[in-house]
């Protein structure tokens, strides 16, 4: 009964392409019903494939978009989309595992907030440049881990901690700065990781290319990913199965910390300043992107590549409504209404989706 | 003392509509008098004895007869006829699969029969759905209770209910006054317990919940109330409260069912106990001639025996020794040893301990005394990545609760406590996993079109392989399984029992801690039986029959063998 697996998945291919064909599944069920070889089974497996959706949604943006304007699909346009999907890219890397787990974290707006402060005065104040940006990193994670403690040892709903702890940050932000930005971080070195380029890549893209292949690993070919997803799926089983519930949580929660710090170092450096309302509101972009992406708020699936493509596709929402003129004040409309619409989608397919 | 004279007194004619019950009158629906009545009524007739003389002449007010179902051309009951008498309180009994449950499906309207007819005071009813059966006044009260944990204790008994000022619609403000003052009546007075109207459900205990249930039973005016399996969570204390509530209702004439496993219990507080085996009534009898060793024997009968894939396995040495275990509240100074190459069983009610026995030894649940020796060695389990890397493993009762990941594949749920077997040069090898997972999903004989299949789309009998299989994944060899034939159908039990021989016979050791004698009784070569959380026997099969293994499960009586 068992047909040979096609291990097409072993060493040759790569670990981007594994997350892209989602967690296990994919890949080898293409050997498994071969039988079925017209181009409409194609097609339709295809479509089922994790973050199908919104890639598809994405490819009609685009053709749109490139029909609608002249300046859309150019090489300066989508670049500048790129770059500017990289904050909650980045971030949302973090939010996949964290809601894969089944949990939340709305704090992640905020630490992005303090942690590119902290950056911005060490570096005013005379630290080196690496050491700062490394200092900031961990912070972030530290934070994270605070997170973790709260969800954990203190049994707080995720909601609940992540909320205060979003408030807290901010609070600490304007404390620190009074509200007045930290300006002037023009240093090369510094620049270069929020403006500088790679051959024609931004260095923000080669970033978050970097971390996305990286937690892609982490996700779909570590223990450790898998511990994640399930704690997301069943949490009572996972603890019989002999998974460490606390260290994997609060793991998660610093992993998003960090990536989180890594993003507001990012912003700092493009805008060679840190303000105190950097990455206020963002919270809502990255659970937006993940959602969007098809990972589930319920946990125990996570769909990183989708998370991805869902950041790329909020930015290139704002970028359309820009070329197309449409007023700034009617974007929020939009974007809201395309989440919910997009939501509402995934939620009917999911069940047909389950199936297979 | 009026409204027990009504109770006494009425007639066919009488019933349905005006049928007194205790609910219309103690609660004061009735008016002012019936305030004053309601004290005196049930408390003094519970002392008097005025009640239940002369019940087998009267009309019971329930007579299910003759009633027959089946599921899927398999006959569950047969021909069953129950009586409830008012002011009777009939104990009903028998083994898992027995029909108890359909039994009381039916007369509650959750399922209805496929022949037979139930009569309400006489009158033939067809009592169709839940809320018909409601409308008649039965009630039953579940072991999973029903009540809204975070609103008061008023609200809950008067939900769907409400008293309100004026015309009753949805919009009429409430009248909370007249809804606590009656909560309190019916608490306090009627039932006689000490439960404010005004806390919070959630804040209750599991006995106080259970009252407060039967208190909206009660206000609901039932007539019949059910109480399925009430006391498998309660402590002794609250088993007499609850005991106490139940003589009360009785004495104002409701008929009351009560399901139990426990013989003393049925003993203690029934009049009547009915006995279902195989889907016919065994026993019908009035409680005060029977001992439980009668009640045993009606459950057992002379039943063929299931054969069970046991082969002989020569026993090693020691492996696993457990002395003194004792937990807070579930079970104490529990001592055995486990061989090599042996099943050793756990045989107890739900309730009894063998659950967090189970769990104790694989450091999921912490101990208050005692020493485990594992090996010759003494250890601290603590916890349960440690348990595992002792060499224990442990598949739990409840495979849906705490054993699948629903969204995930076989292959995902199979691997997930041994992903250290998988790891390849480079993180998870998929090469190696499948590996492993074809060739277990053939060493446990799992029916799957592939190893990517969800587990959720698998029958009962095939996750649970998978649990097995995962549960051998990391090489353990004491292994702790919990009910690993809980609700899978008999092929799929037949399979599990030969994969378990297979365990001793390739040198492993197996704790079964099983809820059916049977079971323990074909497959173990001792036995241990806990009740109320301690060892009351250490038995082995061939000299032990399975009513005297029942008994002593089921009742102190067996403790004098």
């Amino acid at each position: 009964m068992t047909t040979p697996e096609a291990t097409s998945t072993t060493s040759a291919a790569t670990v981007a392409a594994a997350a892209t064909a989602g967690p296990p599944r994919g890949s080898s069920r293409s050997g498994e019903e071969t039988t079925a070889r017209s181009p409409l089974a194609l097609v339709s497996r295809l479509l089922h494939l994790p973050g199908a959706g919104v890639t598809i949604s994405y490819i009609v943006l685009c053709v749109i978009l490139a029909s609608v304007t002249d300046t859309f699909f150019t090489v300066d346009n989508l670049t500048i989309v790129l770059r500017q999907s990289v904050m909650v890219g980045v971030m949302a890397i973090g939010m996949t595992l964290v809601i894969g787990m089944g949990e939340i974290d709305l704090s992640v707006g905020a630490i992005l907030g303090i942690c590119g402060l902290a950056a911005a005065i060490w570096i005013q104040g005379g630290v080196n440049i690496y050491l700062a940006v490394f200092g900031a990193c961990l912070l972030g994670a530290a934070i994270g881990m605070c997170n973790g403690v709260l969800v954990t040892y203190l049994r707080l709903p995720s909601f609940v901690a992540t909320l205060g702890s979003m408030s807290v940050l901010r609070g600490i932000i304007m404390v620190i700065t009074g509200g007045v930005p930290v300006y002037g971080l023009r240093y090369p070195e510094f620049q270069f990781i929020g403006q500088g380029f790679i051959g024609p890549v931004p260095v923000p893209v080669v970033i978050l290319l970097l971390l996305f292949v990286i937690f892609a690993f982490v996700l779909y070919r570590t223990p450790f990913g898998r511990y994640i997803l399930s704690i997301g799926s069943n949490a009572q089983a996972a603890r019989l199965a002999g998974i460490r519930l606390t260290a994997v949580r609060i793991a998660t929660y610093a992993i998003t910390g960090f990536l989180c710090a890594v993003a507001g170092v990012i912003l700092a450096s493009r805008s060679e300043a840190a303000t105190a309302d950097a990455g206020s509101g963002m919270e809502l972009d990255v659970i937006a992107a993940t959602i969007i992406g098809g990972t589930v708020m319920t946990g125990g699936k996570a769909v990183l590549y989708g998370t991805i493509v869902g950041a790329v596709l909020m930015t290139t929402i704002r970028n359309g409504l820009n070329l197309l003129g449409v007023s700034p004040l009617w974007h929020q409309v939009v974007i809201g209404a395309f989440i919910l619409i997009s939501v509402a989608g995934s939620m009917l397919t999911v069940k047909r989706g389950e199936g297979e | 003392m009026s409204n027990v004279d009504d109770v006494e007194g009425f007639t066919i004619d009488a019933s349905g509509a005006t049928a007194p019950s205790l609910a219309h009158d103690a609660t004061a629906t009735g008016g002012a008098e019936s305030v004053a009545a309601a004290p005196a009524g049930p408390v003094s007739s519970a002392n008097g004895s005025a009640s239940p003389v002369g019940l087998d002449t009267m009309v019971p007010r329930v007579h299910m007869r003759g009633i027959d179902k089946s599921f899927g051309g398999v006959p569950v009951l047969k021909q069953v006829e129950l009586r409830l008498g008012s002011g009777e309180v009939v104990g009903l009994l028998g083994s898992n699969g027995a029909g108890k449950s359909t039994l009381i499906k039916i007369l509650s309207g959750v399922y209805s029969a496929d022949a037979g007819t139930i009569e309400v005071d006489g009158v033939e009813e067809q009592v169709t759905s839940a809320t018909r059966a409601q409308r008649l006044g039965i009630r039953t009260v579940h072991q999973e209770l029903s009540l809204v944990g975070h609103l008061r204790v008023y609200e809950n008994i008067f939900l769907h209910d409400e008293e309100t000022r004026g015309k009753r619609t949805i919009l009429s403000p409430l009248n909370r006054a007249t809804m606590i003052e009656q909560a309190r009546d019916l608490l306090n007075v009627t039932l006689n317990v000490a439960i404010d109207p005004l806390a919070e459900v959630s804040d209750l205990t599991t006995a106080e919940q259970q009252l407060v249930e039967i208190a909206k039973a009660v206000h609901k005016r039932a007539r019949v109330l059910i109480l399925d399996e009430p006391t498998t969570s309660l402590e002794a204390r609250e088993k007499t409260q609850l005991f106490n509530v139940v003589r009360d209702l009785k004495a104002t004439g409701a008929a009351i069912v009560f399901i139990s496993h426990h013989l003393d219990e049925i003993t203690e507080l029934c009049d009547r106990t009915v006995v279902l085996r195989d889907g016919v009534v065994a026993l019908d009898e009035p409680t005060a001639g029977l001992t439980a060793r009668d009640m045993v024997a009606a459950m057992t009968g002379a039943t063929g025996e299931h054969q069970y894939p046991k082969t002989i396995v020569p026993i090693g040495g020691p492996v696993l020794t457990v002395n003194g275990l004792t937990h807070k509240t579930a079970f104490s100074d529990v001592s055995f040893t486990l061989h090599r190459s042996e099943i050793l069983g756990v045989v107890g009610l739900a309730g009894c301990g063998k659950s967090e026995l189970i769990r104790s030894l694989y450091g999921a649940v912490p101990v208050t005394a005692g020493t485990i020796t594992l090996r010759g060695a003494p250890v601290r389990i603590g916890s349960i990545p440690r348990a595992k890397k002792l060499g224990l493993s442990y598949l739990p009762a409840d495979r849906k609760r705490e054993g699948i990941f629903p969204e995930h594949t076989v292959r995902w749920n199979m691997t997930i406590a041994a992903l250290k077997r998988v790891l390849g040069r480079f993180g998870l090898s998929p090469a190696k996993e499948t590996a492993t997972v074809d060739a277990a999903i053939v060493d446990y004989g799992v029916k799957v079109r592939s190893p990517f299949q969800l587990i959720s789309r698998l029958s009962g009998g095939n996750q649970q392989k998978v649990m097995l299989a995962r549960c051998l994944m990391n090489d353990a060899d004491v292994v702790l399984l919990e009910d690993p034939t809980r609700g899978i159908d008999v092929q799929a039990k037949n399979d599990m029992y030969s994969l378990i021989t297979g365990l001793v016979e390739a040198g492993k050791s197996v704790l079964l801690v099983s809820s059916e004698e049977t079971e323990v009784l074909g497959m173990c070569d001792r036995v241990l039986v806990l009740r109320d959380g301690r060892v009351r026997a250490d038995v082995t099969p061939e000299t032990t029959t399975l009513e005297t293994l029942r008994l002593i499960v089921m009742s102190s009586e067996g403790d004098l063998r």
